[in-house]
């Protein structure tokens, strides 16, 4: 048991349980102070050809320092593709967490669970820190979690969607059984949805457009900061019962009738 | 030719290092995978030869 509630992924401990991404954000500027604002220790990238013709920054540099990088590997649609990035991630020098990210739907942007648990098996005995993207199922996450993941990252709902904690039923599910942690990630729109997958138990979120695409990001990632830790202090509160009756929480007065 | 980023480039006995430059662009703001091995930054001197191929690879932003 820690003391500081630190969140333990692999060897690697955070004090922060929101992680964020750092796609779709206006300009890189707003990106840096969003990210301080969020006080995240965990930020998502994407690997992608240089456009020969508009080569751009790389992103890198205006992620801030002792920040750990978890590249992604977006673009994948099968096993191979994924462990062919991750190595190409590793081998440029971000460390060696890994987001697994295979998608073949590009209608809803739903992950393979299948080539998934391929690409992690891989990759764990690798030597990686292993998050995989998924699809809530049972099943698979048991998989993942046997073939050495060090956290399973059960979708809220579709990417980009913001429409929060859709699977809650699932994820539900995949906490109470699932030994290593489970993080949140995609589809969380607010603040309160990020609280939500915390008060339900989930050990971290991961939050990009609903940041990104605000109209404030540098606020609203303060905001879901806010949101994260609050929804962490209470889960760790206990909730009282949920009742069907009232149950009046100011004693009962004799003094304002007649009769005693 | 040799082929970076999946395009045909005249480029064969250039050195990988010449070749970003003609390219514009900066060696430590790209990954090199020269014939799908990562390029140590130690190697830009490599000559290419014909029927290479480069990808040059950044960090973007992501989720």
């Amino acid at each position: 048991m820690n003391k500081k509630d630190q969140l333990q992924l692999g060897k690697h401990f955070f004090n922060n349980r929101l992680l964020v991404g750092t796609g779709k954000y206006e300009n890189h500027d707003v990106m840096k102070k969003s990210i301080e604002a969020s006080n995240t220790e965990m930020v998502t990238m994407a690997l992608r050809r240089v456009d020969l013709k508009n080569p751009k920054e790389n992103v890198l540099n205006y992620i801030p320092k002792n920040m750990t990088l978890l590249p992604n590997t977006s673009g994948a649609r099968n096993a191979e593709e994924a462990v062919r990035i991750a190595r190409i991630a590793r081998a440029a020098g971000c460390g060696d967490f890994i987001k697994i990210e295979v998608i073949s739907d590009q209608k809803y942007l739903l992950p393979d669970n299948y080539e998934t648990i391929k690409a992690t098996k891989v990759l764990a005995e690798e030597g990686f820190h292993v998050l995989p993207y998924m699809s809530p199922d049972l099943m698979a996450a048991k998989e993942m979690e046997k073939a050495g993941a060090a956290a399973v990252m059960p979708l809220g709902s579709p990417i980009g969607s913001n429409r929060g904690i859709e699977n809650k039923g699932l994820i539900k599910i995949l906490i109470n059984e699932i030994q290593v942690p489970i993080i949140v990630d995609a589809g969380i729109g607010k603040p309160s949805h990020a609280a939500e997958a915390m008060e339900l138990g989930a050990k971290a979120v991961l939050v990009n457009t609903a940041i990104a695409a605000s109209k404030d990001p540098i606020a609203m990632a303060r905001a879901f900061d806010y949101a994260v830790k609050a929804g962490r202090l209470a889960y760790l509160s206990k909730f009282g019962e949920i009742k069907s009756q009232g149950d009046a929480s100011s004693p009962l007065t004799g003094f304002l009738r007649k009769e005693q | 030719m040799v082929k970076v980023n999946g395009k045909e480039y005249p480029y064969q006995g250039k050195t990988i290092e010449w070749i970003l430059e003609n390219l514009e662009l900066d060696a430590s703001m790209v990954i090199i995978e020269y014939n799908q091995r990562i390029l140590e930054k130690s190697q830009l001197s490599t000559e290419v030869e014909k029927g290479d191929q480069l990808e040059l690879i950044t960090f973007l932003g992501g989720g």
